[in-house]
């Protein structure tokens, strides 16, 4: 529903122009530096192409952490920056106040079922695992702290998608980067083969 | 006076007969007023009173039973309904058919003031196969006039389906009218009828159920399998006393989504689900789950109808949880569906690993191909860049690179990026023949252009060269 061609163009525009307004390539920069202006252009551009989402309002935050990328950041995304680095004001009033409400209805629960101990363990076990995981899954998912549960599995889904559309987008890339490489590769050797040959055929 | 706009109605002469009956009928004076005066108000009065009355009617019909001590006026009752509801079909049709539509639609919304909730199963058994066996008596059941009305009530019947998934949920007068539905169908000899009271039944037990979106479908489901039920009439008898049990009314629905949801919450509205909450566990979660998974997800509103279950508590606390439960178990199925190789898995902490797991794999891919892409070799990016600034020489644009983008990003970058997605769409290995018969021929130009130019100048140190040569290119 969401990985349609043009998402995928948008993100790769966008990766691109990253690409070059970080200067991606040239060699000045080390592999290790390239490396990550590679990566902070494709998350900004995958930010970018998704809109506004919880996540990707809390990847441009994370990114801007960082001072260097935030000029790098400001420029590639322009006015869309401030949108999608501005998160919702009461993101982290409601969970607390969420928090707080289910402590006590699970008192009251935990109350009304006091005669089925057995019951009262396998479930407190199974919620204290789901919560573990949940809570791996907030740090996974940018700006996860701040979601309560459902929201949380809203975004994951969301996040999923979109990572696999920049998965597939960078994989596609890399294919062709390649091949183009290798035909260049070809033609140089081509050519060189015929200049040597000094045929005039050309 | 009601007798003569009886006449004036032009009703058909076969029902001459319920005349007499109906002044007979004194004992109650509350239903001859309701139902003469409504059967033959012209629809230009509205439909609100229209439907008033048919509620009030049919309300009257099933409080009526208990007061009235002769079945025959029983009979009579029976017949007047048969009557009146075949005159909204008449008028519905001497009027544009929309109205027919609305006022049924008006009539399921009017809220029931007076009747209580009322269970035509059990007690109402006999009563109504004995009506259902006088009504069968009936002369006038075997003329044309009723098979016709039939017919028109399969129409609007059909035709109520869209507009009743819009109203909410009143079981027991839903309930009530697809038993009188039923009761009429079981007498006729008309296929039609049955069919079309079994569409009516399946439209009202989705309508029982809340439904929305399924209901559309889920009448083009019932819709076949009644209409291949129906074609037996002999068996209109058996299915009589099962259609009168209100119980039983809901399985004999073919939905198979909504069979369980349907039993349940007839069970919920016999018994008035009383019992505590079990305690939760996930794997009782998994089955609430289950059944709350087998409806779609309910669409947006201001607030959400939760209907207790049989055997639940009844309390606001539990009832949010079971939502929040639903919501959150309805989430997971969509994740299984994102996530592969999920299906066989339940039970939500091992979903949550899952999902953790992949979305991990997907970061750990993001990163790797990053750095593939650094080590590439720097001159295949500014490749790339190169594609993207012989593009703007191309539409003549100037040279400096913050510039560029602003003005022909759409264009430029669109054939741009159409070429890494065309080309990648070919498998691998036909990627360099690809790349010889491109596509589309610019786009092969693009190509040609590029490595020609860049194999010319060789590698270049700085940006400048290329774009200078581009320049050159180009002109």
């Amino acid at each position: 529903m969401q990985l349609t061609s043009s998402f995928k163009l948008v993100f790769l525009k966008q990766m691109l122009r990253g690409f070059l307004l970080s200067d991606a390539s040239s060699n000045s920069m080390s592999f290790h530096e390239r490396k990550n202006a590679i990566k902070l252009s494709a998350d900004a551009a995958i930010a970018f192409a998704r809109g506004r989402t919880r996540w990707s309002q809390g990847l441009i935050t994370n990114l801007s952490k960082n001072e260097k990328n935030k000029e790098i950041l400001k420029s590639l995304l322009g006015r869309e920056y401030d949108n999608l680095r501005k998160p919702c004001g009461n993101s982290l009033k409601i969970p607390r106040s969420k928090k707080i409400l289910r402590r006590c209805l699970r008192m009251c629960s935990r109350r009304k079922k006091a005669g089925r101990a057995q019951h009262i363990c396998k479930s407190i076990l199974a919620k204290a695992l789901a919560k573990k995981r949940i809570q791996v899954l907030k740090k996974l998912v940018p700006g996860g702290e701040s979601m309560d549960g459902f929201s949380l599995l809203d975004e994951t889904l969301d996040y999923a998608m979109s990572l696999k559309a920049q998965v597939d987008v960078m994989r596609r890339l890399l294919k062709t980067s390649k091949a183009s490489l290798n035909i260049k590769q070809m033609k140089a050797w081509g050519q060189g083969g015929l200049d040597f040959t000094a045929g005039g055929h050309l | 006076m009601e007798k003569e706009r009886f006449f004036g109605g032009g009703w058909k002469s076969a029902h001459a007969g319920l005349l007499p009956e109906v002044s007979a009928f004194a004992g109650d004076e509350h239903l001859p007023h309701s139902f003469v005066g409504f059967g033959w108000e012209q629809p230009v009065h509205g439909q609100e009173a229209h439907a008033q009355q048919l509620e009030s009617a049919l309300s009257s019909l099933v409080s009526s039973p208990s007061s009235n001590a002769p079945d025959g006026n029983d009979s009579v009752v029976i017949r007047e309904l048969i009557g009146r509801l075949g005159s909204i079909c008449n008028s519905g049709n001497v009027s544009p058919s929309s109205r027919c539509h609305s006022a049924h639609a008006s009539y399921y919304s009017t809220p029931l003031s007076s009747p209580p909730k009322l269970n035509l199963a059990g007690a109402d058994h006999q009563r109504q196969r004995m009506l259902v066996n006088q009504v069968a008596a009936a002369p006038f059941l075997a003329d044309q006039g009723f098979a016709e009305r039939a017919a028109r009530f399969s129409c609007f019947g059909a035709a109520e389906a869209g507009q009743l998934s819009r109203v909410s949920s009143r079981q027991s007068l839903a309930k009530e009218v697809a038993a009188s539905y039923a009761m009429m169908a079981g007498s006729s000899s008309s296929p039609e009828a049955s069919s079309a009271s079994e569409k009516l039944t399946a439209v009202v037990a989705e309508h029982n159920a809340r439904k929305r979106k399924a209901a559309p479908k889920g009448k083009g489901k019932a819709a076949a399998p009644s209409s291949s039920s129906a074609m037996d009439p002999p068996e209109a008898s058996p299915k009589i006393e099962s259609f009168i049990d209100a119980s039983k009314l809901c399985e004999l629905i073919p939905l198979p989504q909504e069979e369980n949801s349907d039993s349940k919450r007839c069970k919920a509205a016999e018994a008035g689900g009383a019992d505590k909450d079990a305690p939760v566990k996930p794997k009782t979660e998994q089955n609430s789950s289950d059944d709350g998974n087998a409806k779609p997800p309910e669409p947006p509103k201001d607030y959400i109808h939760v209907r207790a279950r049989r055997g639940q508590a009844t309390d606001s606390h539990s009832l949010a949880e079971r939502v929040r439960r639903e919501k959150i178990s309805e989430r997971m199925k969509l994740l299984q569906d994102l996530v592969p190789g999920c299906n066989k898995v339940t039970g939500k902490a091992v979903m949550l690993d899952e999902i953790i797991n992949y979305v991990q794999s997907l970061q750990r891919q993001v990163e790797f191909l990053s750095m593939k892409l650094a080590t590439l070799d720097p001159q295949l990016e500014f490749d790339t860049e190169t594609l993207l600034s012989k593009e703007m020489h191309q539409v003549h644009v100037p040279l400096p690179q913050q510039v560029l983008f602003p003005l022909d990003m759409a264009t430029s970058a669109f054939s741009l990026a159409q070429l890494p997605l065309k080309l990648a769409e070919n498998p691998p290995d036909s990627m360099f023949s690809s790349l010889q018969l491109p596509p589309i021929d610019h786009l092969a130009n693009l190509w040609e252009d590029d490595l020609r130019y860049v194999v010319q100048t060789g590698f270049p140190q700085s940006q400048e060269a290329p774009f200078s040569s581009g320049a050159l290119r180009a002109e």
